[in-house]
């Protein structure tokens, strides 16, 4: 039952993510990679990682998918030519890429993994504990990270249009 | 199965952003790529923190790199709005003068 869980996001995760490298059109790509948060979501969750799961869907499905689809619509033209999403050297890149897939599978298939069955349940209480003891440093200063990302993005696209309306 | 077919699912899913960002010429696309890679880092974490056993450690790591991929594809994708708002184009051939 594990295995066609798992069989059934690998399709789902990986058929999404190669509609997102291979598209012709920007617009599929975007609506692809609902598939790809989706599916790692899913693997999230049947990796026994709930609240990670969750903070996936929320943050990349909800967040920063619509954000590029945001992007996708402002800047490209979508409706005038179906091939908004040119290529250039794919290849150089097809060679590098499968050397990589080849050496990274051989490298997980070569070695026996020693694995042990989680035995750290309830990840919500757990990981809030960890963050406010453990990790607490690396939790503050990502919380600047995300204020200073705030202002940063009002201020580059504000500048821009003050000078619009100068012109 | 274990802990391969994951291993072996986030690789597929790295190459295939390392695909996209090193093919693609539009800027939006580039962003969709890096996002492909993050994605198949975190399902590495995940992976290992569940098979350890032991602590949550990793599970913390790919929390963060959530927050960090949020920062960067909103700074990310504000410089591209204004690079479009002057060039017309976020095409990344087009867009190589330094000044003016």
């Amino acid at each position: 039952m594990e295995k066609l869980v798992f069989a059934l996001i690998f399709v789902v995760t990986v058929g999404s993510a190669v509609i997102v490298a291979f598209s012709r059109n920007l617009i599929y790509s975007a609506f692809a990679l609902i598939g790809t948060f989706l599916g790692v979501a899913a693997t999230f969750i049947i990796l026994q990682a709930d609240f990670l799961g969750l903070a996936q869907v929320m943050v990349y499905a909800g967040g920063i998918l619509v954000l590029t689809v945001f992007a996708v619509m402002l800047t490209s033209r979508i409706d005038q030519d179906q091939n908004n999403n040119p290529v250039t050297n794919y290849k150089a890149v097809v060679p590098i890429m499968l050397g990589f897939l080849l050496l990274m599978i051989s490298v997980i298939g070569s070695d026996k993994w020693v694995m042990s069955e989680s035995t750290v349940p309830a990840t919500i209480s757990s990981i809030g504990n960890l963050l406010l003891t453990r990790y607490l440093l690396p939790f503050e200063l990502i919380s600047v990270l995300l204020l200073m990302a705030m202002i940063g993005a009002a201020i580059i696209t504000r500048r821009y249009v003050r000078q619009n309306d100068r012109e | 199965m274990g802990i391969t077919g994951y291993l072996v699912m986030a690789t597929i899913v790295f190459s295939l952003g390392i695909y996209t960002v090193c093919t693609r010429r539009n800027a939006v696309a580039y962003l969709m790529g890096i996002e492909l890679m993050l994605n198949a880092a975190n399902i590495n974490f995940v992976a290992f923190a569940h098979y350890n056993g032991k602590n949550l450690d990793g599970q913390i790591f790919s929390l963060f790199v959530i927050a960090l991929a949020a920062c960067e594809s909103v700074i990310a994708l504000a410089i591209v709005l204004g690079i479009y708002r002057s060039y017309r184009s976020i095409d990344t051939d087009n867009v190589a003068t330094l000044k003016n």
